[in-house]
C-alpha cells in the first residue's frame, strides 16, 4: 500500500488530519483533511489532494456515512513535472506542497473539465508556478479567468491569455514530455462536452476525471488506493450514483458509448484509474474489475427514470 | 472583412452593447458577450462569433436576487454594473443555476462584496470551491423550494435539460419569468452588432440569424427521446405560465417574439434525435465557424 509522504495541518475552518468533525452551524465552514502528496508509483507518479465528508456532493445520490478523495495529480522525471488535474480549492494546501515538490522541474498543467473540481487551482499555478505551459485540449478559452482564489489578486490572475504558454492536446494526440508519453483521447463517458480523459505509458495510468469515482472511505483514515477486487459495490449502487453526474443517462440507449468505452481499455494497457474524486484504482485485477462494473452499471443506468422529466408529466 | 482591432481579437472576453439594461423597473439585464477570439489560437478566425454571457437582478419589494453570478472573466465590469442597477440596496440572493463558469464564476466575489448575501440552488459541492465561505451563506434547495422577495416568489425548478448535473432553474412568479441557465442561447456574429439587444428589438432577418444558432450544450441529446422531453416543457409552462424568458445566454425574450422563440426552439430539440450539426461532442471537431453554432462554452 502506498504511503502519505506529506501530511499538514490547514489553514482557517479546514481541519487537520485527526481533529474532531465539526457540526454544521453558524460559520462552519468546509471540512477538508489528509491533505496530502502521496506516491501511487514511486517516483513518478503522486496523488495530490485531501478527503471530505461524504455530504454535500453532487456526484453522490445521497450523504454517504464516509469520506471521500478529492484528487489531483502529478507526474515527474528528472526534468519535468506535470499537474493532472489541479482540483478545488479547499485542496489548495496540498496544491501548495505539490508545486514546492517539483522545484526546478519544468512545470505542465493539464486538465480534464472546464469545472472547478479540475482547475479550482487553476489561477493559484499559473501565478505561482515558473512559467507553466498549458496542455490545451481545445476547451474553451474562458478557463484562463476561472480564478476565484481570494488570495491571488485580481491583477495577477486576469488576462492569463496573453501571457501563458499553452500547446494542443488534442484528442488522438500522442506527445512525449521528457520520459512520459501521453495518449490524449475523449472521454469514455461524461456529461460535460469536451471532457478529455489521458493515458501516460510509462506507468498504466488512465486519467478518467469524473468517471470511476464510485469508491468512497469507510472512514478518515482509510487507504484511498483500492488494489483488489474485494468490496466492490452493487451495480445499482454504482448505476444510482453515475446518473447523479451523468443525468443523461437515464433513459437513454446508448451503445455506441459503452462500445467506446470498453475499447478503451482493450487499446491500453491500463494498470491505474486516476479520477478527480473517489479513490485510485490499482493493478490490472482490480481495473478490470471495476471496468466491468462500470459498464454493467451503465447497462442499469439507462434503465432508470429521468426524475427531472417526471416533475413535468 | 475589415481587420477588428488588436484589442477586441485577443481579449478573451468583451463586454459590448450597452449593459446594463434596465428591462423593466424591477429586472436589469447585466453581463455582456463572449467572443470566440478569446480562444487559444482561434485569434485570427473570422468571422468572430459571440455568445451572450449575462445575468439578471430582480429588484423585489423587500429582497434582491442575482441569476447567476455570471463569470468572473467579467468581474471587472460586472461590479460596476450591479452598483449601478442595485441603487445602494444590498444583494440578499445569488441564484446558482449550475456549476459552470459562465453561470457561477463571481460567487465568491459576491460574497465578499455583499455579506449579507446567500448562495441558493443546488449548492452541493459549492463548498469545495469557496472553503473561505461558511456554509450557512451556501444554502442547499431543491425543486419547488422557494425564497420570499417581498413581492414575489422565486421558485427553484428543476431543469429538463441540464448542462451539468444538479442544473436548476427559477421562476418569478410576479413577472412570470423563468431563468433557463443554459437554455435559449444562441450565437450572433461580431458584425451582426446585436451585443445587449432583445430579440424584439433585432429586425426580422437579425432575430432568425441568431436563433437559427441554437446554442444547446446538454450532452447525450440524441440518446434520448426528446419528445418526451419536449412534453415536459409545454406541462412546465402549464404550471409555470411564462412571459419573459431569460438564461445566462440570451437577453430577455418577451412580448412577441416569445412564442415564435420558445416554439423554434422546441421543433429543433424535438428533431434533434436525427442529429443536427450543432451537437458536435469532440473535442478535435471543428467548431464556431460562423453560421454553425456550436456546443462549447466560452
Amino acid at each position: 500500500m502506498a504511503e502519505p509522504i506529506g501530511r499538514r495541518a490547514l489553514l482557517g475552518g479546514v481541519q487537520s488530519a485527526f481533529a474532531p468533525v465539526p457540526e454544521p452551524g453558524a460559520g462552519a465552514r468546509a471540512f477538508a483533511a489528509r491533505q496530502e502528496i502521496q506516491a501511487v508509483v514511486p517516483d513518478r507518479l503522486y496523488r495530490v489532494g485531501c478527503v471530505v465528508k461524504g455530504e454535500r456532493l453532487s456526484w453522490l445520490p445521497q450523504d454517504i456515512d464516509g469520506y471521500e478523495p478529492l484528487n489531483a495529480y502529478l507526474l515527474m522525471d528528472d526534468n519535468d513535472s506535470v499537474f493532472m488535474e489541479m482540483g478545488s480549492p479547499v485542496m489548495l494546501p496540498a496544491i501548495q506542497d505539490a508545486l514546492a515538490k517539483v522545484g526546478s522541474r519544468k512545470p505542465w498543467l493539464w486538465f480534464s473539465r472546464n469545472e472547478a473540481d479540475c482547475i479550482g487551482n487553476m489561477g493559484y499555478l499559473l501565478a505561482k508556478a515558473n512559467k507553466p505551459t498549458l496542455l490545451f485540449g481545445s476547451i474553451a478559452g474562458g478557463i484562463f479567468e476561472w480564478i476565484n482564489d481570494p488570495a491571488v489578486s485580481i491583477t495577477d490572475v486576469r488576462d492569463f491569455q496573453g501571457r501563458s504558454a499553452a500547446v494542443p492536446s488534442r484528442n488522438g494526440a500522442v506527445k512525449r514530455i521528457g520520459n512520459l508519453e501521453f495518449d490524449f483521447m475523449d472521454a469514455g463517458s461524461k456529461q460535460m462536452y469536451m471532457t478529455q480523459w489521458v493515458f501516460e505509458r510509462t506507468t498504466g495510468t488512465l486519467f478518467t476525471s469524473d468517471s470511476f469515482g464510485f469508491r468512497h472511505l469507510s472512514d478518515l483514515n482509510a487507504s484511498n488506493i483500492v488494489e483488489g477486487t474485494s468490496g466492490l459495490p452493487a451495480v445499482a449502487t454504482v448505476a444510482r450514483e453515475i446518473v447523479e453526474k451523468f443525468n443523461w443517462m437515464r433513459e437513454a440507449e446508448f451503445p455506441d458509448v459503452i462500445e467506446r468505452f470498453e475499447k478503451i481499455f482493450k487499446d491500453h494497457d491500463v494498470q491505474v484509474i486516476a479520477p478527480v474524486h473517489g479513490c485510485v484504482i490499482k493493478g490490472r485485477d482490480a481495473v478490470a474489475a471495476h471496468v466491468r462494473l462500470a459498464v454493467d452499471a451503465m447497462h442499469a443506468a439507462s434503465k432508470l427514470p429521468d426524475t427531472e422529466r417526471l416533475y413535468y408529466v | 472583412m475589415p481587420d477588428l482591432p488588436t484589442d477586441t481579437v485577443q481579449k478573451a472576453y468583451v463586454v459590448e452593447g450597452g449593459l446594463p439594461r434596465m428591462v423593466l423597473p424591477d429586472l436589469a439585464w447585466v453581463g455582456g458577450c463572449s467572443s470566440s477570439s478569446g480562444w487559444p489560437g482561434r485569434g485570427n478566425v473570422r468571422p468572430v462569433t459571440h455568445e451572450p454571457c449575462v445575468s439578471f437582478v430582480i429588484l423585489g419589494s423587500e429582497k434582491t436576487l442575482m441569476l447567476d453570478s455570471g463569470h468572473f472573466g467579467h468581474w471587472w465590469s460586472l461590479e460596476g454594473q450591479l452598483e449601478a442597477v442595485l441603487q445602494g440596496r444590498p444583494l440578499d440572493y445569488v441564484f446558482l443555476s449550475h456549476q459552470e463558469i459562465p453561470h457561477t464564476g463571481n460567487m465568491g466575489r459576491l460574497l465578499q462584496k455583499y455579506p449579507g448575501c446567500v448562495a441558493i440552488g443546488d449548492t452541493r459541492d459549492y463548498h469545495l470551491f469557496h472553503p473561505e465561505v461558511s456554509l450557512d451563506r451556501i444554502r442547499i434547495m431543491k425543486h419547488g423550494d422557494k425564497v420570499s422577495l417581498g413581492d414575489r416568489d422565486i421558485v427553484i425548478l428543476d431543469a429538463i435539460w441540464k448542462d451539468l448535473t444538479g442544473t436548476h432553474w427559477a421562476y418569478d412568479t410576479k413577472r412570470k419569468l423563468i431563468y433557463t441557465a443554459d437554455g435559449f442561447g444562441y450565437i450572433h456574429t461580431h458584425e451582426e452588432n446585436v451585443c445587449g439587444t432583445m430579440f424584439h428589438e433585432m429586425s426580422e432577418a437579425e432575430w432568425k440569424a441568431c436563433t437559427d444558432r441554437p446554442a444547446l450544450p446538454f450532452f447525450g441529446m440524441r440518446s434520448r427521446d426528446q419528445s418526451a422531453r419536449v412534453d415536459a416543457f409545454r406541462n412546465l409552462m402549464k404550471e409555470y405560465p411564462i412571459e419573459i424568458i431569460t438564461s445566462g445566454h440570451c437577453g430577455p425574450i418577451m412580448g412577441p417574439v416569445l412564442e415564435p422563440t420558445i416554439e423554434k426552439l422546441l421543433t429543433v430539440i424535438g428533431d434533434s434525435s436525427k442529429g443536427p450539426r450543432f451537437l458536435n461532442s469532440q473535442a478535435d471537431e471543428p467548431h464556431l465557424i460562423g453560421g454553425e453554432a456550436d456546443i462549447a462554452k466560452v
